[in-house]
């Protein structure tokens, strides 16, 4: 008896620690994963205005992914009503919204307001998205739309933004690419908002990619010659199963045709950093199918970084 | 909509010669096909799952895979990377093995009686060429890789905007030129088509996503200023070979794989 006292006189305060520890970490584990789905939510109700109170919303999946510097979180949700089905898809990265997709399964979508002109539903998307994120730089990309009048595809440069607007059989696409309007570097940061049939489509990635820098001290005909330099003696093997491997050398370059484009591209610190994509065209098919040679130079600092064929 | 393949035993494997191929790209294939093997081994319902390269990829293994697998399992998934060339009038065509040996489409369909190969994706050059199929009387045998390796020939031509494909097959390959993993042509930085291949199983058996959700989330994630499929490079052409190459998806694109 004395012995169960003193078990007893341990376990109580184990078992108070115990249940103090699950009611601490046990809901934030909990939390973690309805801070996503409530986030995901709330853009669709407050951004793309659909109307939640006529779905039954259930969270179908829920998907972290660990990467060198953020953590990606993927949280697709099913909205089930007797008129319609859909599947909205939202990642985030670091808890910041970047991509959301909506899915008509079936039947058609509820808004909160009957849907206007394309033109307008992505007006509309961008101001309420401008005060869901409390983002005041998203005032230049509704001006450049209120600029447009959806007549034709259009692409135009507005501050550092290259806007371009895209009507095809498929799909209506809006989306502003960054490009420092100093270098012409085509950098991935973009934001986008696309309609494909009952589909909708937004991205904002335009935080997603840091910025190393944007010096540009290679011109475009430095990296061309840099690149021919650099093939000057180059060969690559072509692999042929358990035969003897072929050397390919000696190559011929079609110096007319050569094309180069500025873009960037990530170094060590996970940064983007911009680099001349010099195209080099073969004069004739190559063993492995090999017709062009592309290489890669560091648009500040000249330096050869990768080579494909 | 969902449309669950299969709920019994179910099989995948992967193919990867490296016949023709520079070193630098079996470097990325192999890392590639890896990661893809690890998806089906790790995340989808597959209680068998085999990554078969260099020596191991002959015609006799991969006749009598398909043909074993066909008889003992419910679903079998199959993923192939390398190249293949026309034969006969130039509408069959033949997978390259190790040492470019002929795997002919038309051997295939003779491996795959038991219909069970419901998801295959094969990376190569025309694989989605002549189909629907026609018996060719010339050649006495019917008609690119499709049909022979789905045993079907009513799936969707389009499996990624179709509504009303009911069948449980789905069929991806290239029309024209395939570019190789190491191609970067429109990619965002850091990435290339062998990351758009990895990213499309990732979502597809990792995330559960059906076929049409599995391609916009891969090529979001791949390509620049691209927010689905719809947009992107391998739907919209790739110029290769002096040729305009599309990825091609047959079949119910509303799929899930197990």
């Amino acid at each position: 008896m004395v012995q169960l006292k003193r078990i007893q006189k341990f376990l109580l305060p184990a078992v108070l620690v115990m249940a103090t520890a699950f009611l601490i970490f046990a809901p934030y584990a909990q939390s973690v994963d309805a801070l996503i789905e409530e986030k995901a939510l709330s853009f669709i109700k407050e951004v793309v205005q659909l109307d939640l109170s006529k779905y039954d919303v259930k969270n179908k999946d829920y998907f972290e992914e660990y990467l060198d510097h953020t953590v990606k979180k993927d949280v697709t949700c099913s909205l089930k009503s007797a008129e319609g089905n859909l599947t909205v898809i939202c990642q985030l990265a670091n808890s910041s919204l970047y991509y959301c997709v909506m899915y008509v399964d079936e039947g058609k979508a509820f808004y909160i307001q009957p849907l206007s002109t394309i033109f307008d539903r992505a007006i509309g998307i961008l101001e309420r998205y401008k005060k869901w994120m409390r983002d005041e730089s998203l005032n230049e990309m509704i001006s450049t739309l209120k600029m447009v009048d959806g007549s034709e595809n259009v692409t135009m440069n507005v501050g550092d933004w290259q806007f371009k607007f895209l009507i095809t059989s498929q799909y209506v696409k809006f989306s502003w690419m960054y490009i420092p309007n100093k270098n012409k570097i085509l950098f991935p940061n973009c934001l986008i908002i696309s309609f494909a049939g009952n589909n909708f489509y937004f991205v904002d990635e335009r935080s997603l990619y840091k910025i190393g820098n944007t010096d540009v001290t290679v011109s475009q005909t430095e990296a061309i010659s840099i690149a021919l330099k650099y093939l000057e003696n180059y060969s690559f093997e072509v692999f042929m199963g358990g035969q003897s491997s072929i050397i390919v050398q000696n190559f011929t370059i079609v110096k007319e045709k050569i094309t180069t484009e500025l873009l960037s591209w990530p170094r060590e610190d996970g940064a983007q950093y911009p680099y001349w994509k010099v195209d080099l065209p073969l004069d004739k098919l190559y063993p492995g199918n090999k017709y062009t040679i592309c290489v890669n130079v560091w648009a500040d600092t000249g330096e050869v970084f990768a080579v494909y064929h | 909509m969902e449309i669950h393949a299969a709920n019994g035993a179910n099989a995948s494997e992967l193919y990867y010669p490296a016949y023709l191929d520079s070193i630098n790209e079996i470097t990325r294939s192999n890392q590639v096909c890896e990661a893809i093997h690890q998806y089906f081994g790790y995340y989808g319902y597959f209680t068998y799952w085999t990554f078969w390269k260099y020596s191991e990829v002959t015609r006799d293994r991969m006749g009598s895979q398909t043909l074993a697998l066909g008889y003992y399992y419910d679903l079998v998934a199959l993923f192939f990377k390398g190249h293949d060339v026309p034969w006969g009038c130039s509408s069959h065509y033949a997978l390259l093995g190790y040492n470019g040996e002929y795997i002919q489409n038309a051997y295939i369909y003779t491996k795959t009686i038991y219909g069970k190969h419901d998801f295959v994706f094969l990376w190569a050059y025309g694989t989605a060429h002549s189909y629907p199929s026609w018996y060719c009387s010339n050649c006495q045998a019917w008609t690119g890789h499709c049909y022979c390796w789905t045993c079907k020939n009513n799936l969707s031509l389009d499996g990624y905007t179709e509504t009303s494909d009911n069948n449980l097959e789905v069929f991806l390959g290239w029309q024209w030129g395939s570019p190789d993993f190491l191609h970067t042509c429109d990619c965002k930085n850091g990435y290339d088509y062998g990351s758009f291949a990895a990213s499309f199983f990732k979502y597809l058996l990792q995330e559960n996503k059906n076929i049409k959700q599995a391609l916009d989330s891969a090529a979001k994630e791949v390509f620049v200023n691209c927010a689905s499929f719809a947009e992107s490079p391998p739907r919209l052409g790739i110029w290769l070979y002096n040729n305009w190459s599309y990825l091609k998806v047959y079949g119910n694109g509303d799929v899930i794989l197990p």
